[in-house]
């Protein structure tokens, strides 16, 4: 007879012996209930454990078919939809949905092709990172090419250092046209699964990821672009009519001058540590010349023109590809680690650019997240990226998540292209095309 | 039920039992809890350098993190808040209360006091403002320096440091005044007065082990 019996006037009545032999289950949740009532008592950790998910429907979620979805950009001012593809799918990189007067995106999607240099047919580029320009029928892309990077960089194949990194797209052309591209050569790093691309809501600087020190390729950065009033990059001050300074811009990345004029200090052992994701995973400005971007090692907040202290880091303990979403009325950061096997997300908080307070861990059993979250304002929901699902949670007035997580079944084996429309007021996630 | 099941149905069984005395004898005997920073539900540190920064741990080259070492001098206040209702059952006496702390260099002999704070802190809190939102409000002195208005005019302990390593102070009167609510639980503040230089490891470290060498003991019984 197994010892426990001689005990089992502490469990309940009505749970025999016979039915916690029969119930693994049963038995290991109470000896586990037991087990966290004796931890939370002596040992409470800040991380809040949510329960484990129900199923749900959300309505304001619109799954949009776009093979090997990696990230996902809206436009409320022109009104499109843009997502950008992994080398999985090779039909085109960027694809570019209009959005009818209700938010709904068209079922046939503009295809475009980014370029790459003819040396790297062998090679596949890809899309890390898209921003539409706020104003301007403007888009922009930041693509990778899949030519091995280590420290130090190997031998590389021709025309890698005349692969071209941002492109600009004319979206008023149908279908859009390549205006330029540029950021090429040494300064920039390739093979890299993350990039973030960003505008500020004035359109008045253009943030690009996945830069490094000229002497040293372990040490990286990022760094930001003046726009003019065409949306083009600003690297010397020209006020010549637009063909003349695309000219003489392509001609300066020709010989690898492009550099932003601003770029973060570099701290390649606790901030830009060498990883698989690039230098800002993510980058999202905040107030006035102010960014939010995240590394492996966590959040980083960048004000370029702070004379004292530019660069902040608040680590966190996700680690690998770390997605966030910052709140658009609260100090809310909310972080995720976009590994697949990751079982949690964080809250942190930032006030006018600056990273503040502890952040808050949250536990989701089984939740494997694999994107980026995204809130939802006036619904007062965050959404989270999963392996075939998106979990959702509610948030309180002062946007902590509150209530139980649902799910919600997406047909991707990651959710990673994930966005909000404040427009429609409707978020969408791109997925796989049904057989 | 084949042997394997037979083994872990034994072993869970003494496991549950263990835990379920210990439940029960948590209730009616003395116990001591120890905690580390990893348990502090919030946090900052605040430079008079870096006037806006919530987390000014230190740094150089124009960059600051929050991760790896707390470089402490007298331009430097910590802000540690530890859930003190949280970890004490209710109906309990605090009979005994340490703090440890345990710098791994230091210049001169630096001493660390620390006090409890009055002003209420939040998002945003640095050397300037002690939150800046929902609004911007100020300390009553910059670096919530303001005796009986930011802080307490007595320190609750004092670490004089003539060597590294671990240096405990009694902090019975400050847990005592949070866990019974005669003082509302705003945490401590560690200042140095004296500039000198204290490095530790960093309070706030998700990725490494430096938040467990920041200790709180408590010694409790019930009433």
């Amino acid at each position: 007879m197994p010892l426990y019996t001689r005990h089992s006037s502490y469990l309940p009545d009505k749970i025999k012996l016979t039915q916690l032999r029969t119930f693994p289950a049963i038995r290991f949740a109470l000896i586990s209930f037991f087990t966290f009532i004796c931890i939370a008592s002596s040992w409470a950790q800040p991380q809040i454990t949510l329960p484990l998910s129900k199923p749900g429907i959300c309505n304001y979620i619109t799954p949009v078919m776009a093979s090997n979805a990696t990230v996902a950009a809206v436009s409320d001012v022109h009104g499109l939809l843009a997502i950008g593809h992994g080398v999985a799918f090779s039909e085109a990189h960027v694809s570019l949905f209009k959005l009818d007067a209700k938010g709904i995106p068209a079922p046939i999607a503009t295809q475009i092709l980014l370029p790459k240099p003819m040396e790297l047919t062998k090679h596949k580029n890809y899309v890390l990172g898209l921003a539409f320009h706020p104003k301007l029928p403007l888009l922009y892309v930041w693509q990778d090419i899949n030519v091995p990077y280590t420290n130090p960089v190997p031998p590389v194949p021709l025309g890698t250092l005349q692969f071209d990194h941002l492109c600009i797209l004319n979206l008023a052309k149908d279908p859009p046209q390549l205006i330029t591209s540029i950021c090429r050569g040494v300064e920039f790093i390739h093979n890299q699964g993350g990039g973030g691309l960003a505008i500020d809501a004035l359109g008045s600087h253009l943030y690009v990821p996945n830069l490094r020190e000229i002497t040293n390729a372990g040490s990286w950065r990022f760094g930001r672009y003046p726009l003019d009033a065409e949306g083009l990059p600003v690297v010397v001050e020209s006020k010549e009519p637009l063909g003349i300074r695309i000219k003489k811009l392509e001609d300066l990345n020709a010989a690898n001058k492009v550099s932003p004029p601003q770029l973060t200090p570099t701290a390649y052992i606790d901030l830009f540590r060498q990883n698989f994701y690039g230098s800002a995973h993510m980058i999202v400005p905040v107030g006035k010349d102010a960014v939010i971007s995240s590394g492996n090692m966590g959040l980083m907040a960048w004000r370029p023109d702070d004379k004292i202290m530019p660069l902040q880091g608040v680590p966190m303990k996700q680690a690998g590809q770390v997605l966030f979403a910052v709140h658009p009325s609260h100090p809310a950061i909310f972080v995720t680690s976009c590994n697949g096997t990751s079982e949690s997300f964080s809250r942190a908080e930032q006030v006018e650019g600056f990273l503040t307070l502890l952040p808050k861990q949250y536990i989701l059993p089984m939740g494997k997240l694999t994107g980026p979250p995204i809130i939802l304002p006036k619904q007062k929901k965050i959404v989270l990226g999963g392996a075939y699902h998106l979990l959702v949670m509610d948030l309180d007035e002062k946007a902590y998540p509150t209530g139980d997580p649902t799910h919600v079944y997406v047909n991707t084996p990651a959710a990673k292209a994930l966005v909000y429309s404040e427009k429609f007021d409707r978020a969408y996630v791109g997925t796989e095309i049904s057989k | 039920m084949s042997l394997r099941t037979q083994v872990i149905s034994t072993f869970y069984g003494r496991l549950s039992c263990v835990f379920m005395s210990l439940v029960f004898a948590s209730t009616v005997s003395a116990r001591t809890i120890t905690i580390t920073a990893e348990s502090c539900d919030e946090m900052a540190c605040i430079s008079a350098l870096v006037p806006r920064l919530s987390w000014a741990m230190g740094g150089d080259n124009k960059i600051n993190n929050a991760h790896g070492t707390l470089y402490f001098n007298s331009n430097t206040a910590l802000f540690l808040r530890f859930p003190i209702k949280d970890l004490i059952p209710k109906g309990q006496r605090i009979t005994k209360a340490e703090l440890t702390i345990a710098p791994n260099y230091i210049a001169g002999i630096p001493e660390i006091n620390v006090r409890r704070l009055l002003a209420e802190w939040g998002s945003g809190v640095c050397y300037q403002y002690r939150m800046t939102y929902p609004q911007k409000i100020e300390w009553s002195q910059p670096g919530a320096r303001g005796n009986s208005s930011d802080r307490a005019n007595k320190n609750s302990a004092t670490f004089k440091f003539s060597k590294v390593g671990e240096q405990t102070a009694d902090v019975t009167e400050d847990i005592e005044l949070w866990y019974t609510g005669a003082s509302p639980n705003r945490g401590w503040i560690f200042t140095m007065d004296i500039n000198n230089w204290a490095y530790f490891l960093s309070p706030y470290s998700p990725q490494s082990g430096g938040s467990k060498t920041w200790k709180l003991q408590i010694s409790f019984e019930p009433l």
